[in-house]
């Protein structure tokens, strides 16, 4: 991701490049709802990332970590869960609180008694969540409160959550390198 | 006839005798709900970079964990030089295209042009309304020629300057150092 998504968007022009040999060309339609389209279009794209990092983990690296300071790849995803709960509840109102994964702070976490396909299975969830309640979310309601309470806008949410796990994305772009793996955000660009 | 018109003689007098209409509101100042709760996400992340540059000691601006990654060095320029780039689309003013990543390797010149960077940012929204950041009317050329809104924009810079921050947190944790977000609140 160190120029954001290119591989993704060189995907998207090649692709839009192919079907233009098949079919006239047609301008896309303006979006009913650009603001709030936009920033799902983006969370998207990280998802994709996320989605594919929790697949690439080897197995013998699950609960590895760079430093004991930091969290092991198995309590970023957990933490990552935790996030997307954490915020998409909120902006949705769809469910009530999930329990936390990531906890305690240490690697007594619940992450590291559970399987990885179990901690895989909250992970998804947790996306799912989120994809709901930004289902939600148009330019009408953008500069509302999040439906269960909380600061700022839903767009303002939805933005602040993208972020968030945009960070532990790069946690977890340096974790890769380190261990010699190319992230999904660099693939595809010769690995670098 | 003389009732007739004395009594519409009165029902004018007490007619004009009625105070004038109050004079109309004016506007309600445009709102800025949007613009505001983008501006927190930004704000803690310029606080937390901001702070992480001056906390890690001019000997580790070379450092970085393999070789395939970015030194920290060049982590502060590639956001500097983002910032001034996307900030120059989110607001329609261009930025003077640093290149602080590739030339630049001093603390002090790095913590110089990440402050700079953000001044830009920080000018560029200032002014910023709900009215002003919606339409698909920025086009970040160098970025794909992804289309994109104003408010887009503004929280793409955000997220991207989040994303190198998760890096810097792995790298300073890897040299003994508590980033910013994690470091205990000061005593009230």
């Amino acid at each position: 991701m160190k120029v954001l998504g290119v591989s993704v968007l060189a995907g998207v022009v090649f692709t839009g490049a192919m079907l233009t040999a098949q079919t006239p060309q047609q301008p896309a339609p303006a979006s009913a709802n650009p603001l709030s389209d936009q920033i799902k279009t983006y969370f998207t794209r990280v998802k994709g990332y996320l989605t594919k990092s929790i697949e690439m983990v080897p197995a013998d690296k699950w609960k590895w970590q760079p430093t004991p300071d930091v969290r092991t790849f198995a309590r970023t995803f957990g933490h990552i869960s935790d996030d997307n709960n954490g915020a998409c509840w909120q902006l949705g109102g769809l469910t009530a609180a999930p329990a936390r994964l990531d906890t305690p702070d240490s690697m007594d976490s619940k992450v590291h008694s559970m399987t990885r396909e179990e901690v895989t299975k909250i992970y998804l969830d947790s996306f799912a969540l989120c994809d709901k309640a930004f289902e939600q979310v148009n330019d009408q309601n953008a500069a509302t409160p999040p439906v269960a309470g909380g600061r700022g806008t839903r767009l303002g949410s939805l933005a602040y959550n993208w972020a968030h796990i945009n960070e532990h994305y790069g946690n977890l772009v340096t974790y890769f390198r380190l261990n010699s793996i190319v992230p999904p955000s660099s693939a595809g660009r010769g690995g670098f | 006839m003389r009732r007739a018109l004395a009594l519409i003689l009165g029902v004018t007098a007490v007619a004009c005798s009625q105070p004038a209409p109050p004079p109309a509101p004016p506007p309600p100042p445009p709102s800025t709900a949007i613009v505001s709760s983008l501006r927190t996400g930004y704000e803690m992340v310029k606080g937390y970079v901001t702070q992480a540059a001056e906390q890690i000691p001019e000997a580790k601006y070379s450092y970085q964990p393999t070789k395939d990654v970015r030194t920290i060095g060049q982590l502060i320029g590639h956001i500097s030089d983002a910032n001034y780039l996307i900030c120059g689309y989110s607001s329609g003013q261009a930025g003077p295209g640093t290149s602080a990543e590739k030339s630049m390797t001093k603390k002090a010149d790095l913590q110089k042009a990440l402050a700079d960077s953000f001044a830009f940012c920080d000018k560029a929204h200032a002014a910023m309304t709900n009215d002003a950041v919606g339409g698909q009317d920025v086009t970040m050329t160098v970025i794909n020629n992804m289309k994109t809104t104003r408010a887009g924009a503004f929280a793409f810079n955000s997220a991207h300057d989040m994303e190198h921050y998760g890096n810097l947190v792995t790298y300073m944790r890897m040299n003994k150092m508590v980033p910013p977000s994690s470091a205990p609140a000061p005593p009230k």
